[in-house]
């Protein structure tokens, strides 16, 4: 599903990512440890090309991320064949990132419907669905600003989720949540390990909070 | 603690504080209004006070009712809409060329914001105004045909399309700049969220950071709206009650017509055009400013 081989990403003359090798399965989930500033999340950035990597090879279900290869020669992608790549890799952020304009059904559909072009009714039916799933069927007309941190956190693993993605990657996502709420959000994403959302094939690269920074948190190691 | 469960506590009902602060300050208010009410009166009724001679308090009494100001409202009002829709369109358009990946676009608009902000608004009125001295014709075709369509600037470009020109290209430039503070002050995270679930940069503009760039957008709106009904207002009254160009009398003849007294006449119904577009409160902001400013600051 995703493969790495010697991944290389500076910032300037800041060497963050020298040389990962790592291979994820479908199905598989693997989590990223580390101490704050190690790169956890330059990572998994690069996976959905929201970062360019300088060197390695990284590629996501067998196509490089980023690039096309013919013979031996590489080509960069157009914004959209970009754009399309990332439409099938769900993302979660440490900071949530809802759209506040919008509501959380607003948000569970406005990708599906802009990018994938589904219908108003398509795309509702499922994102009511996913809210109900994640424990917030009440709280499909509240806007971002009305939920707490772990409601918000949810709503957008329901937002990922809308978008049927095949491959799901969570960036610390209870790290800015009070501890009595990083429960609900590893219960919904242990759940998703469990019984995969819609999609057979989905695999997880969750990264924790780090033992260094995370504190107490890093022993829910969830899904 | 423990007995109370199940027992539902009654509703507090407490006498509310007192704020004697709030009526004090009622009080010096609307002391303040009478007193300023008071001289303004005593000095229009009373030309030899001390305000009367400067601001000719006579002279505007006489021609505030005439034809010609309320003629010059409308002119106004129609250049100001005019000039607000060049300068929106323009405007959107400059701040996302500013802050497009393209160089050349990006570069083209800094020029244009550089060019059009630094140089006064009145010598670019001037310049349309007087385009003929410089350009005779404006001739657009195809080479080596005989398709060309000819038009002579001084009937393109008549005083009032110069003076929308000179506004609107001028506004576009601010409008720019503040479009491009509006986009800028949305999160960066928020690009970042849409752009993960494989939006374009078109919808991501569009969908995601230009509805919310719209709160600070038209924050920023209103404040400059004030100051610019105003330069509107002097140069949008295109004949003073002589009937001569209030801009040639003003610039030209200070000494013989006290400018003093065309813009008195021309600023009391500017005043009360523009209060009621300014003083509006809250609202107009869209969803995101109404779903946000609802507690009032204390
Ligand atoms: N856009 C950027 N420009 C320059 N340096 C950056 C940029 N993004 C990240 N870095 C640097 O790269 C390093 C890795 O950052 P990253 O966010 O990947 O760390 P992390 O492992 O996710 O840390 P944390 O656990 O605190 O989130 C840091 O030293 C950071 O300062
Ligand atoms: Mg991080």
């Amino acid at each position: 599903m995703v493969k790495a081989e010697a991944v290389q990403k500076n910032f300037g003359r800041l060497e963050v990512l020298r040389g990962i090798d790592l291979e994820v399965k479908p199905r598989d989930v693997m989590c990223m440890i580390g101490p704050s500033g190690s790169g956890k999340s330059t990572f998994l950035r690069c996976i959905n090309h929201l970062e360019k990597i300088d060197a390695g090879r990284l590629s996501v279900d067998g196509e490089l991320v980023g690039y096309r290869q013919r013979g031996d020669r590489i080509y960069e992608l157009r914004d959209a064949e970009v754009c399309k790549k990332r439409a099938e890799i769900g993302m979660v952020f440490q900071h949530f990132n809802l759209f506040p304009h919008l509501t959380a059904l607003e948000n569970l559909v406005e990708a599906p419907i802009r990018v994938k072009k589904e219908s108003r009714a398509v795309a509702s039916e499922r994102a009511r669905r996913l809210l109900d799933r994640v424990g917030l069927a009440e709280k499909v007309d509240a806007y971002p600003r009305q939920l707490s941190g772990g409601q918000q956190q949810r709503v957008a693993i329901a937002r990922a989720l809308a978008m049927q993605p095949k491959l799901m990657l969570f960036d610390e996502p209870t790290s800015a949540l009070d501890p009595e709420l990083v429960g609900e959000v590893l219960d919904v994403m242990r759940a998703l390990a469990e019984d995969g959302p819609f999609s057979r094939r989905c695999s997880r690269a969750p990264t924790l909070p780090s033992p260094a920074s995370g504190g107490g948190k890093s022993g829910a190691s969830g899904p | 603690m423990a007995d109370a469960v199940g027992v539902r506590p009654a509703a507090i009902k407490a006498v509310p504080v007192r704020h004697p602060g709030r009526w004090v300050a009622a009080i010096v208010v609307l002391a303040i209004a009478v007193y300023v009410l008071y001289t303004i009166g005593a000095a229009i009724g009373n030309d030899r006070t001390v305000l009367g001679p400067h601001t000719g308090w006579l002279v505007v009494q006489r021609f505030l009712f005439n034809g010609l100001i309320f003629r010059g409202i409308l002119v106004t009002l129609e250049l100001t809409v005019l000039a607000m829709a060049v300068g929106i369109i323009l405007g959107a358009i400059l701040a996302v060329m500013r802050l497009s990946a393209n160089p050349v676009m990006s570069w083209v608009s800094w020029l244009y914001i550089w060019f059009f902000r630094g140089t006064p608004v009145l010598v670019q009125i001037f310049f349309w105004f007087n385009i003929n001295l410089v350009v005779k014709s404006i001739d657009i075709g195809i080479p080596f045909t005989s398709l060309w369509l000819h038009g002579d600037t001084n009937k393109l470009i008549p005083p009032f399309m110069a003076a929308l020109l000179g506004l609107g290209l001028n506004e576009a430039a601010y409008m720019a700049e503040i479009v491009r503070a509006g986009i800028i002050s949305v999160e960066h995270g928020q690009t970042e969220a849409a752009q993960a679930l494989g939006m374009d940069r078109v919808l991501v503009m569009r969908r995601i950071v230009l509805p919310q760039a719209m709160r600070v957008i038209i924050r920023d709106l209103r404040r400059s709206r004030i100051a610019d009904r105003r330069e509107h207002l002097v140069r949008g009254d295109d004949v003073d009650p002589d009937g001569r160009p209030v801009l040639h009398r003003a610039t030209l003849r200070p000494r013989l017509h006290p400018a003093a007294t065309a813009h008195t006449v021309a600023a009391i119904p500017a005043d009360a055009l523009y209060l009621p577009c300014t003083a509006t409160p809250g609202g107009g902001a869209g969803r995101a400013g109404r779903a946000r400013q609802r507690t009032p600051l204390r």
